[in-house]
Parts: C-alpha cells; sequence; structure tokens
C-alpha cells in the first residue's frame, strides 16, 4: 500500500482494519518465546561498530529466547559481514537488495522478505542495548494495545525530546532502536522511501498518530548511543545528517501541511547559514523528489489542528517537538 | 661527536644579504655544509629537494630562521624520537610548529616576533595535521618511495608545510611536530600573506578535488572553502576523502601494528552503587571491543570506604565474564583515609610501565575517544583529556538514572587554573604513567581525604609533561548530596590544607611560578555582592526579630 494513500484515511476506519488482525491479542509471554527480528541497516563502513557493539549486546539480551539479526547491506554491493552466522542465541544474516538503498528502502526490503510476525525492531549499528532493553520494550508494547512505535531511551545522551512522563506518549519515535508493529507497519505501507535517509522516523511516528495509534517513549529500555551529532560531528565537513535533515524538512512541511508549510519551510532552511552551493543542492534534490512525486491527497491539516497539534509539529528548523531540558 | 644522521641543510631566502648570512652561518657555527637557495618558489625547491638529495634527512629552512648552534645533534634527537614513535618507515615530515592531531590546537616549539614565550617539551614527537614550512625535516627516503610531492602548481611561501603533510598522509606518511626542532623564527610570514596564497585558485581546485571538507586548519587560522557537496547526494559516487577522518584512519593503522600499551581503569567503588557501576562497567565493554586492537585495557576494582549497604559486586562483575577484574582492598589502618588508600593500593598492584585512570564508580568513560588514546600515552607525559558533567537523578532500585542531562564539560585547557588554588579537572580526566605515580605515593605521606585526586595532579603536572587534549574521554555524574555540593566544608578544608602543605613543604613548584602569578594577577580581598546581601538579610532578620 501507498503511505500516501494511508495519510488520507480517517483514523476509525484504519484502526477498525488494524484490529481484524488481532492487533490487540498481544501478549508479552507470546512474543518472549518466538524469534525476535531485528533489522540493521549497515554498510561496511558501520560493520566495526556493528560487531563491536550491536552483535555482543544483542547476545546478552534476558528474556529472549532466539534473535535473529538482519545486516541489510544499503550499498547493494558485496557483503559487509563475514563474521559468524550464529552467536549463543543470535542468529545473523545478511540482506542485499542489490541495488543502492536509502535507510527507509533497507527497512521495507528487509520486511518484505522476512515478514515479521507481531513486530520487528530497527536498530542502529552503532549502538549498544541494556540487556533488558529488549524485553522493556516488548513489556511496553503488551501493555498498550493501540502502541505502533515503542521507541527505548538512548544513554548517556538522553534526547532532550519531550514525552509524558506517566504515559510514555511521545510526538516521534527516534529509529535509533525502535520496535515497531507489524500490522501497523503493513498497513501504513512501511517507511516513505522519498525521504532516503533521516526523518523518516519522524514521519512513521506521525502517521501513527494521525491514524489513531500510539507512539511510546520506553524509558526503562536502554540503549547506549553515542551519537554523531554529539561526539563525532566536526565543524571542518557536512555530513549526510546535515543535508537530509534540510531537504527532508522542507518535504515533511509539504507532505503534512501543503504548500504553504512547504513555502514557509525553504524561506526557513533558506535563512540558514548554510553556503549558497548547498542550499542549491538540498533544493535541487527536493524538486527532483518532488517532481516524482503523486498527487497530494487534500487532508490532514484539519485533523491536526483539532486533535492532535501537540503531537504533530514542527516548532523549528528541523525541530518536531519541544525540548524538555 | 658527531651528528649520527646524514642530513642535508638548506636554505631558502629572498634577499642576497640574508643569504651570505646564511652561507656564513654555516662555517661560523659549525652547521656545516648549507645550500642556501635565493628567490623562486619554495614549493619547486621542496620537491627538488625530494628529488635530488642525496642524504636520508634534509633540513629546510625558510626566510630569517636562527638555528641553535650544534643543531646537528638536535636533528638526531628529532630522527630517534619519530623513528621511536612511529616507526622509520612511518613518517614523513617533523617540523616545529603546526596543528595537532585530534586537538585542532596549534601547538608551536619557536619563538617568533609575534610570539616570544618561551615553549615547553614536547615530550615526544606530536602528530600534526598541518606544519608551519619554517623549518622541516624531511625523511627523503619515506617520500620518494610513497612519491610524496607538492603537486604541480601550486606556489607560496606559507603552504608547503600544509600540502606536503596532506600529500603524506594520502600516502600513509605520518607528520608530525618535536621541540627538538626548535628555532628562532624572525621571518614575516603572517595570516595575511597565507591567506592570499590559500586563496589561488590552483590551491582551491586542488583542495576541492582531493578533499571533502569545506575548511582546514592552519596554523594561520582556518581556511574556508565553498567545496562541492557531491559526497551528500543520493548514490554519491564521490570518491573525495575526509581530510581529517584520513589521518584519524592512518594513525589508527600505524598505532595498531604497534605494540599495545596497558591502560589500567580503575574503578573506586564503594561496592555500594551496584547500577552505576554497571553503567561503567558496560561502557568499559564497549570501549574494550572498539579498540582492543590498539590498548590492553584493563580493569581495577579499588574498594574503598566500605560501610554498612556495602554489598558483594560478584553478581555485578559475573556478567563481564571477558573482563579480568583485580579488586584492591583499602586497608585504612596502614593507609590511611580511604580515598588516598584506594588510589595507593591500585597503584601498587599495576606494572610498572603501564598507565593508570581513575574513575569513580558513578563516571563513565566514552569507548570511541580510547581509539585516539594511543598517540597521546608517554612515560613521560600526564594525558589530560575533557570530561562531560551530567546532571542526573538516581533512586536505588533503578537499572538507569532516572534523568540525566548534561549540563558542561570540564575542559581540559583549564587544567593551569590548578595552580591558583582551583580544581578545575576531576580525576576522570587525567591518565597518569604508573611509573610517576608509584614514585609519587613513594615520596609523598599524602595526608587527607578529600582533593586527593587535586594533590595528585599538582605534584604530576610538575614533574612530567602536560598534555591537555580536548577529547570527550569520561562523563561525571553529579547527583544526591556528594562532597562537592556539601554545605559544610570543614573536612575538606582540612584535607586540602594537608594536601596543598605537603606541596609546599618539598617545594613542588619553583618560586618564580607564584611570583609571576602574583605580578600578574593581584591577589584581592574579594566582597562578593551576595556575601554583602546576606550580612544585610542577616541583620535585618536580627531587627525583625527584636
Amino acid at each position: 500500500m501507498n503511505h500516501w494513500e494511508t495519510l488520507g484515511r480517517c483514523g476509525r476506519q484504519f484502526r477498525e482494519t488494524l484490529a481484524r488482525t488481532k492487533f490487540s491479542d498481544f501478549k508479552f509471554e507470546e512474543f518472549v518465546s518466538e524469534t525476535i527480528n531485528i533489522f540493521c541497516s549497515a554498510s561496511s563502513k558501520e560493520v566495526e561498530k556493528l560487531r563491536a557493539w550491536l552483535i555482543p549486546s544483542l547476545c546478552n539480551q534476558k528474556m529472549a529466547p532466539e534473535i535473529c539479526l538482519y545486516i541489510v547491506n544499503y550499498t547493494g554491493v558485496g557483503k559487509i559481514y563475514d563474521g559468524p552466522a550464529r552467536v549463543g542465541n543470535l542468529r545473523i544474516e545478511e540482506l542485499n537488495k542489490g541495488v543502492a538503498c536509502g535507510f527507509g528502502e533497507a527497512h521495507n526490503f528487509a520486511y518484505s522478505k522476512v515478514e515479521p510476525k507481531g513486530f520487528f525492531i530497527i536498530a542502529n549499528p552503532d549502538v549498544y542495548c541494556h540487556q533488558s532493553c529488549i524485553s522493556e520494550l516488548i513489556r511496553t508494547r503488551a501493555a498498550n494495545a493501540d502502541a505502533a512505535l515503542v521507541e527505548a531511551r538512548q544513554q548517556p545522551f538522553e534526547h532532550p525530546k519531550e514525552f509524558d512522563e506517566s504515559t510514555g506518549y511521545t510526538p516521534w519515535a527516534s529509529g535509533f532502536f525502535l520496535l515497531i508493529d507489524s500490522g501497523f507497519f503493513t498497513q501504513a505501507g512501511g517507511f516513505d522511501e522519498n525521504f532516503w535517509m533521516y526523518c523518516e522516523d519522524v514521519d512513521l511516528s506521525w502517521r501513527a498518530w494521525l491514524n489513531g495509534f500510539k507512539v511510546i517513549h520506553c524509558s526503562k529500555a536502554v540503549g547506549y548511543h553515542f551519537t554523531g551529532t554529539y561526539f563525532e560531528y566536526k565543524a571542518n565537513r557536512y555530513y549526510l545528517e546535515n543535508f537530509w535533515t534540510a531537504r527532508n524538512f522542507i518535504y515533511l512541511s509539504y507532505k503534512f501541511w501543503g504548500n504553504k508549510a512547504e513555502k514557509k519551510a525553504i524561506a526557513k532552511f533558506l535563512r540558514r547559514s548554510y553556503p549558497a552551493n548547498f542550499k542549491q543542492e538540498v533544493m535541487r534534490s527536493y524538486e527532483e523528489m518532488k517532481g516524482n512525486l503523486p498527487p497530494r491527497p487534500p487532508l490532514i491539516v484539519g485533523k491536526i489542528g483539532r486533535n492532535l497539534s501537540d503531537k504533530v509539529k514542527i516548532t523549528g528548523f528541523n525541530l518536531y517537538h519541544r525540548e524538555r531540558f | 661527536m658527531g651528528p649520527k644522521y646524514k642530513v642535508s641543510l638548506y636554505r631558502f631566502v629572498y634577499s642576497g644579504k640574508l643569504k651570505s648570512a646564511a652561507l656564513e652561518s654555516g662555517e661560523k657555527y659549525g652547521f656545516g655544509p648549507i645550500e642556501v637557495v635565493r628567490g623562486g618558489d619554495y614549493c619547486k625547491l621542496i620537491n627538488s629537494i625530494i628529488e635530488n638529495c642525496t642524504s636520508e634527512y634534509a633540513l629546510v629552512s625558510r626566510g630569517k630562521v636562527f638555528w641553535p648552534i650544534g643543531i646537528g645533534s638536535a636533528i638526531d634527537s628529532a630522527i630517534e624520537s619519530a623513528n621511536e614513535e612511529f616507526g622509520p618507515a612511518r613518517w614523513g615530515i617533523v617540523g616545529n610548529c603546526g596543528i595537532e592531531f585530534i586537538s585542532h590546537r596549534k601547538i608551536e616549539y619557536l619563538q617568533t616576533r609575534f610570539c616570544k614565550i618561551i615553549p615547553s617539551c614536547s615530550g615526544k614527537p606530536r602528530l600534526a595535521t598541518a606544519l608551519d614550512g619554517n623549518t622541516l625535516l624531511l625523511n627523503i627516503r619515506n617520500l620518494r618511495e610513497h612519491s610524496v610531492r607538492i603537486p604541480y602548481g601550486l606556489s607560496g611561501l606559507s603552504i608547503p608545510g600544509l600540502v606536503l603533510v596532506m600529500e603524506g598522509y594520502r600516502q600513509n606518511l605520518v607528520s608530525a611536530v618535536d621541540s627538538a626542532l626548535y628555532v628562532f623564527d624572525q621571518t614575516d610570514v603572517d595570516e595575511y600573506s597565507y591567506k592570499t596564497e590559500s586563496r589561488k585558485s590552483k590551491f582551491r581546485k586542488y583542495w576541492s578535488s582531493t578533499f571533502l571538507n569545506k575548511s582546514i586548519d592552519t596554523v594561520y587560522g582556518t581556511i574556508k572553502l565553498d567545496n562541492s557537496v557531491d559526497h551528500l547526494k543520493k548514490n554519491s559516487s564521490d570518491t573525495r576523502l575526509d581530510y581529517y577522518s584520513h589521518v584519524a584512519s592512518v594513525v589508527r593503522d600505524l598505532y595498531s601494528s604497534k605494540p599495545k600499551p596497558v591502560l589500567n581503569i580503575v574503578a573506586r567503588t564503594r561496592l555500594e552503587r551496584p547500577n552505576q557501576l554497571r553503567r561503567l562497567l558496560d561502557t568499559i565493554r564497549m570501549a574494550r571491543s572498539f579498540s582492543q586492537d590498539m590498548l590492553d585495557l584493563k580493569v581495577v576494582l579499588a574498594a574503598n570506604n566500605l560501610g554498612q549497604s556495602s554489598c558483594g559486586t560478584e553478581w555485578v562483575l559475573a556478567e563481564y565474564p571477558e573482563m579480568e577484574f583485580v579488586i584492591s582492598r583499602e586497608n585504612p589502618s596502614i593507609h590511611g583515609y580511604p580515598r588516598v588508600c584506594a588510589v595507593r593500593s591500585a597503584v601498587d598492584l599495576v606494572e610498572e610501565d603501564s598507565f593508570i585512570w581513575f574513575v569513580d564508580d558513578d563516571d563513565f568513560v566514552y569507548p570511541e575517544s580510547l581509539q585516539y588514546l594511543p598517540p597521546f600515552l608517554s612515560p613521560k607525559t600526564v594525558f589530560v583529556g575533557d570530561s562531560a558533567i551530567f546532571d542526573e537523578e538516581w533512586s536505588g532500585e533503578e537499572t538507569f538514572p532516572l534523568k540525566s542531562r548534561k549540563s558542561g564539560i570540564y575542559k581540559s585547557d583549564d587544567y593551569q587554573e590548578c595552580v591558583l588554588g582551583e580544581n578545575p579537572i576531576p580525576f576522570c580526566s587525567v591518565i597518569y604513567p604508573s611509573a610517576l605515580l608509584k614514585d609519587i605515593c613513594s615520596r609523598f605521606t599524602l595526608t587527607g581525604d578529600y582533593c586527593e585526586d587535586y594533590a595528585l595532579f599538582l605534584i604530576a603536572s610538575s614533574s612530567a609533561t602536560v598534555m591537555n587534549v580536548p577529547l570527550l574521554i569520561a562523563g561525571v555524574s553529579r547527583h544526591g548530596g556528594g562532597t562537592v555540593s556539601q554545605k559544610d566544608r570543614t573536612h575538606w578544608n582540612y584535607s586540602y590544607a594537608s594536601f596543598v602543605s605537603e606541596i609546599v613543604r618539598m617545594g613542588v613548584f619553583p618560586s618564580w611560578t607564584a611570583d609571576h602569578l602574583r605580578k600578574r594577577t593581584p591577589q584581592k580581598q574579594k566582597s562578593s555582592i551576595s556575601r554583602r546581601i546576606k550580612h544585610i538579610l542577616r541583620r535585618l532578620s536580627n531587627l525583625v526579630k527584636i
């Protein structure tokens, strides 16, 4: 299903469809006895961290009988993982679509290949998850029948975005370590591949909220994530994150609020202190992508205005939340 | 005894007067034969030296540079240090002024007409990403074997030091700065001429076709370029290098082929905080798995000040079977105060030629930073890094803090403040050579409780080179009512007085340090506004009572 179509549906209709898939029958005990599927999109550059951090931490998970880690080689070329296919309870498989693909496309491909039952998890290669991380995510999902996305908590640098301390509700869930309900993912048409990389997690979260589902931050599920923004990025170059978050900020604005918001977003972006050639390339990339989009369904704005303005919102350039601190 | 290595000496000058002075100096000060080139292009001269020099090494200086008498032995020392540190086949150029690897800071071991501060000793060659061209020691054999040249068309007096270093790294040869090559430089090369040369279209073309960076740090400031962003596009086939990542990978490759230094992470613990300890061990595990080809990490648990609530740690330690724990238990009856006692017993346990990094059990380490440490570790230097401060809320049962917010950074650059009676450097920001600490522990009684980290750093920094690098290596947790936030400072003050008393009695600092500081920053009796307000409020409250 095209994700643009799911945008146009009303929440109740969408919920009913999912109810038919026994979405609410989710039981913690059932899922901890089944194989847990984890997708991780990576290239040869990230494999070192994946081997050093993610894989050992998955081997140490409590209450997980078998975990299957699918490494999606997003470059589409060759093989990137040459380690053992099984480490303890962890099975490791490499998937390759044969063409270079972005973050969303890589996960959509893995999803279509594996067809995970109940739920699956997406993980960054540079995450080290605490031993109770997965079981806590599942527990939270089990306790919230209408949760589509449950995100782990980042340590030691907590993400500054807001969440409700009693319910865990949050405007969007970060894809660094995220449980996604399979039923929801199928019905939602997966990740929007137009993003290529960055912000597709914001888009998926908003689509969940708009269709009556919950996006939950689980404080007890912890993953150590020493993110590039805080630790690695240097001022002497531009990173993929600089480029694609800027481009996708404009796309998100257009996708959910239409032409006026797009104009505003472009103006906001052009006011940034990026050099002229950077701005040109971002705009060129956006225009190119927009030229291939189907007609945008006339929707959303009213719905957001009524009920969900505290969840689906843009609070600044590339900011989709209020900051907790 | 003459110089050990065969080195050809070159001078590049731009006036006849300088040429004759340079030629004369060869005889007068015993430098030996010097080839003096007047005018032309410095880049071309360097290329021609690399191609035609008959010695294995060449020292080339430009402009009005004054070499020290007996520079031969200084050059020998620089070559030997570089060979020892990097291996004879892995280095290309050594200079006396440049931009340091990782810190991006200018380090200079020379005096110029603009800066006459007498430089300190570098301790060992310090890796550089750019060099100043005033004096360059070229490893001719390596540069020739790796075909390192300044690309055709580039010219100028200032950029050869930069471009040659870049070309060296592209061919896996490192460059460094060494205080052995100290000179007195009176040449008029300034930021303006540097920027003029870097604005030339040929340099920009070279830059944008080779590297994807938008700026580069040089000894005369940062050069900015509107470089293409092709590497960010969808399915990009851009093969240009990120210069700094490439340098890091060359350095990593070099140090992973060397013997691994042993780094003992000494975790001081009262065995009361298993959750905090687990976080620390988790981050050590991450660090270990990512830097195991460069560092041999060992973990020492220094159990101190055990109280009623102390628990066994076996159940936590069992979760880390790959780590070998050495548990040192204090004996206060022998060693005195528990915090010093934990330090002493850990220092006794570790090997002489290793390094010690003290952390408290509620701190944590930054796993990725450890891969950058080996170039900075040396038996003669005390390493000081940055630490992030986290304001946290912990509850007894929770595995993780309820809240954790980064509120600041203890900057390594502030380490000099310690001589003013302040302690800006937490214990976990410093890595000591074990031999140095063993020596300190044997010579000093170190009587006191709190401030032991301050005392150790003061003593160590006065007897070894301090290498302060703005590299985030640890996180410091601030939570609960710890000693730092205690209102009653009596016990703290007695400790402080005891430690400093010993430092004063032992004459750790030369007299001119204090004299110089007093002259520069007169110590005034401060009467802060808050103190005055408090005084007024106290008087007012007394009046109200009456």
